[in-house]
Order: C-alpha cells, then structure tokens, then sequence
C-alpha cells in the first residue's frame, strides 16, 4: 500500500443516511465521505450495517431517510440502473456472473455496455476488434481465464471474475462487497493481491466491505467502523486499531 | 331492479365461489413448490369426471349419497395430485422453472385424452342434485348454486383456521416462507410438498365435483379454466391465498355485470381488469413473490 | 457440439433440401415446405427461449397475426401478393408483440410464461367470437398469393423453393443477431438479470426488443403457413400451437443454434404419422415429459454429447 497523496475533493456524500427493515434500524444516521482516489474500508461485527450501507450507495436499497450527494449531484432519489450509469459501480459479496457465458464474454458484454453498443443487432460480436483485446488484457490482470463458461470457474476465480465485470466499467466509484468472503485464508491474500495493484494504478476510488482486518491495514487508507447502523470511529488503519472502543465491537481482544 | 341486481350479486358470488376454489389450491400448491401447475385444470376436470362415475355407478337406492361424490372424488384427484408430485415432479424440482411448467402442462395433454379414453368424446353431465330454489327478496334462485357459495365461504373459513392455527398449517407457510430454514429445522419438508400437491388438487377436484350439474364435462374443457385460473392468481399474486379469494370476488362481480350487459365480450373485460391492476401493480394484489 | 460434426451436418442438409424435389415425393415435399416454414417459427421462439430465457406460450398469437393478416387483406382489400403481404404482416405482428410486450415483459417469468398464455387464448376467443369479421370458427379460405406477379401452385415445387429462400434468409438473418451485441445482451439478461440491472441497463427493455424481433418472424411464419394451407382458422392462436412450437424448440434442443430447425423438422414430420392415431394427444404430453426429463439438451444436445464421446474415443 504505497504512498498516495490524497486527493481531498469528495466524490460522495451522506448525511442522515437511514435504513430500517422492519423494525431493525440496519443504517442509523451515517455521515460520511468519500474521497476521490482513495481507498476506503467499512468494517464492523456481523448486522452492523456495513453490506446495507455499500447497498445504500449502490442503490440496490431505497433510502428510507437522509441524502446522498454525488459529484456534487444529488442521487438520494435515484435507482441502481442510473447510478450504475453515473458511474458508481457495485461488485458482490456473492458473484453475480453470466453463467453461460464464458468469462471473456463475461467482460465483453460489460464493455459492450460500457461503450454504449447494446442494442446493435449487427456485425457480429466477433468484429469488435478493440473490444475482444480490452476484455483480454482485463481478464490477464485479473488472472481469470477466459474460455470457461463463468459456471465451471473455482470460487476464487469467480470472485475476481466479479470484480473484473465491475472494474471493466471504468467505475468512478467501485464498491467491492467482501472480495474474499468464502474464499479459503490462504487465497485470501493472492486475491487481494491480484485486486488491489490493479486499483491502484488505476486510481479508482474504492470502498470495501471487509471482516479481515489484516487485509484492511495492508490495503485501505482510511477505515469506518460501523456498529449498530451508526458510525462508531473512522480513520486511519493504525488509529483503528489501537482504538479501544473499537476493539470491544469487532472482538479482537 | 331490485331483483336484477340481487340476481347480478348471487351470480358473481357463485362465479367467484368456484374461482376461488379452482385457484386456492393452485396458490397454496405454488405457495410451497414455487411451480405454477399448469395441470392444475386438469385436476379440476378429473373431479368433474370422478363424480360423475361415482354418481353414474350408485344404485337408485343410495341416491342420496351423491352428496358425498364430490369430497371423495376430491380425495381421489388430490390422490392423483400426490401421485404425480411423487412420481415425476419430486425429480425436477432443481430444474429451470419454466421446464417444470413445461412438464406439467404435457400432463393436461395426457389428462384430455384418458378422458377421452374413459369416456369417450362426447360431453357428459347430470341433473342437479337438488332442483329446490330459493327465493330471495323475489328472485328464485337454484339451491344448489347457493350451497356452492356456502361451501366456498366454508373452505375458505377452513383454510384460514388450517394456515394460522394449526401446526401443519404453520409447517406449510414456513415451508412456503424459507424451505432451507424450514428443512434445517429438522421439518420433512420433502413430506410437506407432497401434502401440499395432494391437498391443493383436492381442493381443484372438489370444485369440479360440484360443479358437475351446472356445467358439465367435455373433453378440452381445461383451456377455458385454465386460463381464468391464471387469471385469478396472476391478479391475487402468486402464492397468496387471501388475493385469490379477493381476486376472485372482483373477478366474478364483473363478469356477472358484464354479462348483463355486454354478453359478448365477457372474457375481454376480465383480461382488461387483470391488465390494468397489473399494470399498477405488477406482482398482484397480495403479491410479493420472494427471489428462490 | 464439435465443430466438424456441425459444419458437416449443415452441409448434408442443405444438399437435402436443395435437391429434395428431385427424388422425393409430393406430400414429404409439402412436409418439407411445412417444416422449414415452422423452423422459422422455432427460431423466433428460441430467440426468446435459449437466447433471452423466457418462455412463450403464446407464440401462436403471432402466427395467427400473420395468417389472419393476409386472410383478411384478401377478403376485404383485396391484395393477393406476398410482396405487400409479407411486410404488412410482420409489421402488424411486431405491432402486436409490443403491444403484449409492453405488459408481459414487465413480469417476472413465470407470470410472462402464464400471461402469454392468456393473451393468446385472448385473441382465440376475439377471433372466434367476431366471426362476421373473421369467419370465426370456420376461419377464412385463402388462395395462394403471388410473387411480383408470378403465380405459385400450392405445395409444388416452385413454392417449396420460395419458403427455401425465405427460410435460409431468415436463419441467417436469426443467426446474425443472436451473435450480435443484442444478441449476448439478452443472453446476459438470461443469465443475470439482476447484474444486468447493477451494469445500467434496463432489462425490459431488451426482452422487449427481443419479444419484438421473435414476434416479427413468428409472423412471417404464419405468412407462409397459411399460404400454404389455405386456410387461416382461429385455433393458430390457440395454446396448442404455441406448446407446439415450444416443444420443437426443445425438441431439437434450445442451446444450440440450430436446434429449433432439426426440433420443427422432426416435429413436422412425427405429427404427420402420429395426428391420426386416435390418442396422439396422450404421446404429446408424454413424449414432452420424457424429453424434459431424459433429454433436456433435445436432439441436438443428445447427439451433440454422442458424437463428442465418439470422437474423444476414436482420438484415444
């Protein structure tokens, strides 16, 4: 995790963000900031909010109460598919792929979408050149092969299949929801190390949902810890750590 | 007036009554098994045809007991249904939904032609088990069809009292709810399914034994009920037995109303309704269908 | 299945179908003009079914569209040739699948699969009622159209070569756009609606477009279908058709392009041998659950499997 120098312009901003099902309060009034270029993590114990909020940014959730503002437009009102648009680009805890299709495909498709040329009915796919190349070298980076249909690929692979699909969006905001939930400790590492370089020299700003904490202090700049739906501290990795209010809710003592 | 319109209510309560429980069994069958039984109707035109044997074998002298041919040949539909849940739907459960759609609509096929086998071509029927009226405030209404809608009412009273107060009631909504919770309960839901098929075509077949001597039976029948089943659940949203009593209710006013006046079109204004309630509200009055 | 087999296989066909007048005799002809008149019809449907993941029970509404069209241009404008008839029909049927599209493709699938349905049964029951319009039951009589002029002879040869040119026209036209990027768009809808969602799409939008598209050459079929026939009758619309339809997809097998084509053929001719026996309906539903459950890749999926064990054996 090398030096960056911050950028402080906010790309994303929360204020009073609220959620409940029921009667559980999954988001209680979080106030928060994303700035651009960096690399954020959420952590907290299990129903401390940290998925819904990620879904409350990505629009997979209605907000029930608050405001969301991003680039400087507020997005409170708008569902997943225009926030998709807009750029902030969500990637899942569980891989959501295009089972039958072959990971090439996979990000081809995402490309295809990107570039605005879904609804060509010819040449054939084949002809797009640029297009098969880009898909190439994003599956290369993302170690993933590419000829399999995305069904028969290993969890690890599929997980970082998920993140090519978000990352080939050229997200201005990329949300990655547990990159390495499921995938065995010592895998946990290579798929973090296979993500995270691409971020980086790509200067995307991220937000990950993570349980690991090792895997938070190696790779994120700044960390929240939510508990009970509110925020509970934020700062840097180290800060979190030695922060003992912190340590009781995420009991590593 | 008075009396067209005490004529239009008892017609569309009759019309909903046999709606309702053509479509109860369907939703608590889908409730359950997440399958939209396309043979559904079928069920319901083997329980029109099973009374009418049992009725056709009684000897004169038991006459009287042709009350009881529609429960028992509701027994035997739901035992046809548990048959074909056990023996061929139970191994496609883990296939894609509209396979499974696709396997019990070839099922109708094969419904048509054993009746056909059985009894042959031609339409079949009996006289009304009762031929006593009713007059209500001056209109002279078939006893019969008033039983019908008593006994609607009844099932639907039933069904209420099975789902909210009963254990196998609350073992079939949890089952219906989340099987993976349910089964990690230790519940055999393996067992609730098969129940659930066995009484939700019993339920199709006791409505077609009743309605035996007010309409009759033709091979090819099930198109016209299926559809309107479809119909019903489509409006009540699937899985929701409640939306299909209120469905059903809609459904059966307006088409009694309409046909008073626009005999013609009867279907088309079912179909306009059903367009317009989905349009607002795609997955049906009750509807909330859970992703699997 | 292995490319070579394919290739192949393709070549065999079309040697048949090109030269089959020759050697064959006229009613296997007549099934041969049906079959590929139906193939289309497959293909349509498969667009929708193995491309896009759902499924139509009311594709008969289209060929019905595509019939009553043309019956009713003759009887009551009085316009005799495919060149006008052709595209006001599949104008009129892709009029109509937007229309029903626009409703069906909101819901989730399996109330498209059931509203479809309906729709078709709907349009069943508007055309038998209005027989004073529509000949109702009875259906309509139609004469055999002309071409620019040209005056065919039903079931003959020279029409059997018509539906030929039409039917590689279409498959290719079909084939172009399932490898199109609409056509790995809507595989992506098929395979994951809901990350289709979360890329910034809208996913009706594309089962609309492909609803459309298949609406558009099911009408076609119809088209021809009556043509050659001659006889437009409500029952097009009915359940039964579009079920038919469905199970030559399945039939031939809908993960493979070509399936529908191999599925409509066999169906074509099965139907001939089987539609007098007294109880045909009963081998219908049976041979649609067999198929579901024992062969679900359909023909092609089945000797797609045999011919690769057979290749990898003889290579070891």
């Amino acid at each position: 995790m090398g030096e960056k120098g911050l950028n402080q312009t906010i790309i994303l901003k929360t204020s009073g963000l609220a959620k409940h099902f029921g009667g559980v309060h999954a988001v209680d009034g979080v106030d928060m900031q994303i700035f651009e270029g960096e690399v954020l993590s959420i952590v907290g114990a299990n129903g401390a909010g940290k998925t819904t909020l990620l879904k409350l940014i990505s629009g997979g959730h209605p907000i029930d109460r608050g405001q969301m503002s991003f680039e400087g437009l507020d997005v409170s009102r708008l569902g997943l598919i225009q926030r998709a648009r807009m750029g902030i680009i969500y990637s899942f805890q569980i891989p959501a792929l295009f089972e039958h299709l072959s990971a090439l495909d996979c990000v081809r498709i995402t490309l295809l979408t990107r570039e605005g040329k879904t609804v060509l009915f010819f040449p054939t796919i084949e002809k797009f050149q640029p297009i098969r190349s880009e898909a190439e070298e994003i599956l290369e980076m993302f170690n993933v092969p590419r000829s399999f249909p995305a069904h028969l690929l290993p969890h690890g692979q599929r997980k970082l299949l998920d993140v090519a699909i978000a990352f080939a969006l050229k997200p201005k905001l990329l949300l990655l929801d547990e990159p390495t939930s499921g995938v065995s400790t010592k895998e946990k590492g290579q798929v973090m190390d296979t993500i995270m370089p691409i971020i980086q020299k790509s200067n995307t700003t991220t937000v990950i949902v993570e349980h690991d904490m090792e895997i938070v202090t190696r790779y994120s700049q700044r960390v929240i810890v939510m508990d009970q739906g509110k925020i509970l501290a934020q700062g840097a990795p180290q800060e979190i750590l030695n922060n003992p209010k912190v340590g009781e809710v995420l009991l590593w003592r | 007036m008075l009396e067209l319109s005490i004529n239009i209510v008892l017609n569309g309560l009759f019309y909903a009554g046999i709606l309702f429980l053509m479509s109860a069994g369907l939703q608590i069958i889908f409730g359950v098994l997440r399958i939209v039984n396309f043979a559904h109707a079928g069920f319901y035109i083997m329980g029109i045809y099973f009374t009418y044997a049992i009725i056709i074998a009684l000897p004169p002298e038991y006459f009287f007991l042709i009350w009881m041919a529609p429960p028992i040949s509701a027994v035997l539909v739901g035992l046809l249904g548990l048959a074909f849940e056990r023996g061929l739907l139970k191994h496609i459960y883990h296939r894609d939904h509209v396979f499974q759609i696709l396997v019990t609509a070839g099922v109708v096929y094969i419904i048509d032609d054993l009746i056909r086998f059985k009894w042959g071509g031609y339409s079949i029927g009996v006289g009304p088990f009762t031929s006593a009226t009713l007059d209500i405030g001056g209109v002279v209404y078939p006893l019969y069809n008033l039983l019908i809608i008593l006994v609607t009412l009844a099932v639907a009273i039933l069904l209420g009292i099975l789902f909210r107060k009963t254990d196998i009631g609350r073992v079939i909504r949890a089952t219906a709810h989340d099987e993976e919770m349910t089964k990690a309960m230790g519940v055999n839901v393996s067992m609730v399914k098969a129940f659930t098929f066995f009484f939700g075509s019993a339920i199709a077949g006791l409505a077609g034994g009743l309605m035996l001597p007010v309409t009759g039976g033709w091979p090819g029948m099930g198109n016209e009920y299926l559809i309107l089943s479809f119909v019903v659940i489509a409006l009540a949203g699937l899985g929701s037995v409640n939306g299909a009593l209120i469905a059903a209710l809609i459904i059966g006013m307006v088409n009694s109303i309409g046909i008073q006046f626009f005999p013609e079109i009867e279907l088309a204004i079912i179909f306009i309704i059903m367009v317009v309630i989905l349009t607002v509200k795609p997955s049906g009055l009750f509807g909330a269908v859970p992703r699997r | 299945m292995p490319k070579r087999i394919n290739f192949f296989l393709i070549i065999i066909g079309l040697l048949i179908l090109a030269t089959g007048p020759a050697y064959f005799p006229g009613f296997t002809i007549y099934l041969f003009t049906y079959g590929m008149i139906m193939a289309v019809a497959a293909l349509a449907l498969n667009i929708l079914l193995g491309y896009t993941g759902l499924m139509s029970f009311g594709h008969g509404m289209f060929i019905g569209s595509g019939g009553y069209t043309v019956a009713l241009m003759m009887k009551y404008a009085g316009i005799h040739s495919f060149e006008i008839l052709i595209p006001v029909s599949i104008l009129i049927s892709a009029g109509l699948a937007v229309l029903v599209g626009c409703f069906c493709t909101r819901q989730i699938e399996i109330y498209f699969s059931m509203l479809t349905l309906a729709f078709g049964e709907l349009l069943f029951a508007l055309c038998s009622k209005f027989y004073s319009f529509t000949g109702g039951t009875d259906g309509i009589r139609v004469k055999m159209p002309t071409l620019f002029g040209y005056i065919f002879s039903r079931g003959a040869t020279d029409f059997y070569y018509f539906v030929l040119a039409l039917f590689l026209l279409c498959t290719a036209a079909i084939w172009v756009i399932c490898h199109s990027p609409f056509g790995m768009t809507i595989q992506a809808v098929r395979d994951n609606e809901l990350r289709v969602g979360y890329l910034g799409l809208l996913v009706m939008k594309y089962r609309l477009i492909a609803f459309t598209i298949s609406g558009a050459f099911t009408g076609l079929a119809g088209v021809l279908a009556v043509s050659l026939t001659g006889h437009a009758v409500p029952e097009l619309f009915q359940v039964f058709t579009s079920i038919s339809i469905v199970f030559m997809v399945i039939l031939g097998g809908h993960t493979s392009f070509l399936g529908p084509v191999v599925g409509a053929m066999v169906f074509v001719f099965l139907q001939a041998w089987l539609k007098p026996l007294l109880f045909w309906q009963f081998f219908f539903g049976l041979s649609i659950i067999v198929l579901v459950i024992f062969l679900p890749g359909g023909v092609l999926g089945g000797v797609g499997i045999w011919a690769r064990r057979v290749l990898t054996r003889r290579s070891s």
